[in-house]
């Protein structure tokens, strides 16, 4: 019965896993991680995964030694182990994919004022800016001065605004065209207010990502400690009985060592946090 | 003869109750749920107190043939709390949207204000309010077209800026209306300070939301970390137990 149950667990692991990320594409032959890792897949190569992987296998083998825990225990809890790691491999991706796109669309509108400032037109500010962009946005860039060739009433931000409607943009995009149909003047103020409120988004954005990684080292050592509290545990009880025949024993840990896989992945999961608050881009009918 | 004493006295009681369900309505209704359904446009008070203590006394009617069948103390009892719940979840439902419709408001309203100071620059308020409504949050879309219409009629009239989203009785949203009016009252030699201090009161309140939002993500999150503290206290105690057994096994 209590193995059936462990049986179920893995189960259940590997398809709550499977629901985030997919494990088949694991054991395609072409570029296997990529589909995982999305744009940060240089970060993590293919053969480093396998290896990685090897090595997490062998940590939870000899944990399972230390707790003397039965072949088909140990198994269950390899499989979890296996399967969770391109998961957190993920997540990892995921936090530095954020932190780029955050970083790109901050950069572009500080930028963008700048040069905004000095020539009054968005046409040459867009032109100026494209040099100190990466490849994707330069790619944008030119999209959109070909646009405004084409087009003039087209504004240049649209692009911004359809990758992330935050209000920040929108309010930067309503203060362009303003300024371009009436002039700069009387406008310094607002250009100050909106200089302040994208340094503001940086700071409160970069500060709740702190905290949030903050929590997640917390918990990791929580999960630690109550690593070594459990092997303290083990010790004493391994001189009143025989531990490794004992199933109620094995089933314990067994499910310890699983609500402990769930904390790391919860822990993980939290680095999957957009920098941009969801509640902060604009309402759509 | 003691319990028909108690089941005539229960359906007395419950007849009496039936009877005069209309004084229940009016005992169970609080103060704010006329206003609460009025600003959710959740149907008329009558319909909606009718309809709670009906399913109340219902449950209670449950409650004592489940005694009359003498069922045991505990089901009665509960069925009796049910009731109670019966009668108490519709308004605590209602409270419940209505303090996430605050909330939304409480995001939303500084961000449509933030549009409205970069509409100012060039405009005037009456101008801004009409220029606005294309980006304004669906939350108050048909109250912003309204007082754009009734402003349109009496642009001086304070009346109309104070009472703009008072149902939600925000202290932040009047404290912005009067500043809106104060400049569009004001001529523009002091305008551009008035402007510079909604700007201000602005800055403030929407950092203050952002970092709120925060704060109760990071206080929902950090409650992972008791996770394993609890796995290794319920491993305590089941190994406890498994060596307290093999101890009197032994003996």
């Amino acid at each position: 019965m209590l193995n059936l149950l462990m049986f179920f667990i893995t189960g259940l692991m590997l398809f709550y896993i499977n629901k985030k990320i997919s494990l088949k594409s694991l054991f395609k032959k072409t570029p296997v991680l990529s589909s995982l890792y999305g744009a940060s897949q240089s970060f993590f190569h293919r053969k480093e995964s396998w290896i990685l992987l090897l090595f997490v296998s062998l940590g939870i083998g000899f944990g399972s030694l230390m707790f003397k825990l039965s072949i088909r225990a140990s198994s269950g809890l390899i499989i979890m182990g296996m399967g969770m790691i391109p998961l957190l491999i993920h997540y990892q991706s995921k936090a530095h994919q954020h932190a780029l796109t955050f970083n790109q669309i901050t950069t572009f509108l500080q930028h963008f004022l700048a040069h905004f400032k000095i020539h009054h037109q968005t046409y040459h500010a867009l032109h100026d800016v494209s040099q100190v962009m990466d490849d994707q946005y330069q790619g944008y860039i030119s999209h959109a001065l070909n646009r405004i060739n084409e087009n003039v009433s087209y504004h240049p931000l649209t692009f911004l605004y359809d990758l992330c409607p935050h209000f920040n943009i929108l309010n930067i995009m309503s203060w362009v065209q303003h300024v371009e149909t009436h002039g700069m003047d009387q406008s310094y103020e607002i250009l100050d207010m909106l200089e302040n409120d994208i340094d503001d988004w940086i700071e409160d954005a970069t500060i709740y990502i702190k905290k949030l990684h903050s929590i997640k080292n917390k918990i990791l050592i929580l999960v630690g400690l109550s690593l070594v509290i459990a092997l303290f545990n083990q010790h004493m009880l391994s001189s009143f009985m025989d531990l490794s025949n004992n199933e109620v024993y094995q089933f314990s840990i067994f499910v310890f060592m699983s609500v402990l896989y769930l904390t790391i992945i919860k822990a993980f999961e939290l680095l999957d946090t957009s920098w941009i608050l969801r509640s902060e881009c604009l309402w759509k009918d | 003869m003691e319990r028909l004493v108690v089941i005539i006295i229960c359906l007395c009681l419950y007849g009496f109750l039936w009877l005069n369900k209309k004084t229940l309505q009016k005992l169970f209704l609080e103060k704010e749920t006329p206003k609460l359904l009025h600003i959710l446009d959740r149907g008329d008070v009558e319909v909606f107190s009718k309809q709670r203590i009906h399913r109340g006394l219902l449950v209670i009617g449950l409650a004592i043939i489940s005694y009359l069948m003498k069922q045991s103390v505990t089901i009665w009892m509960s069925l009796m709390i049910c009731a109670v719940g019966v009668i108490k979840w519709p308004e605590i439902t209602l409270r419940r949207i209505y303090q996430r419709r605050l909330n939304q408001l409480k995001i939303e309203f500084p961000i449509w204000l933030r549009q409205l100071q970069i509409l100012l620059q060039h405009n005037t308020v009456l101008q801004s309010l009409r220029l606005s409504q294309s980006h304004a949050p669906i939350l108050f879309k048909v109250a912003l077209k309204e007082l754009v219409v009734q402003l349109e009629e009496t642009p001086q009239d304070l009346s109309l800026y104070t009472s703009f989203l008072n149902e939600y009785q925000s202290i932040e949203v009047q404290r912005a209306m009067k500043l809106l009016y104060r400049y569009n009252a004001i001529g523009s030699d002091d305008s551009t300070r008035q402007l510079s201090r909604l700007i201000l009161a602005t800055t403030k309140w929407l950092r203050d939301q952002r970092s709120s939002i925060h704060s109760t993500t990071l206080s929902l999150t950090g409650w992972w970390g008791m996770c394993p503290l609890l796995g290794v206290s319920g491993l305590f105690l089941v190994m406890m137990v498994q060596t307290m057994l093999t101890l009197l096994e032994r003996r």
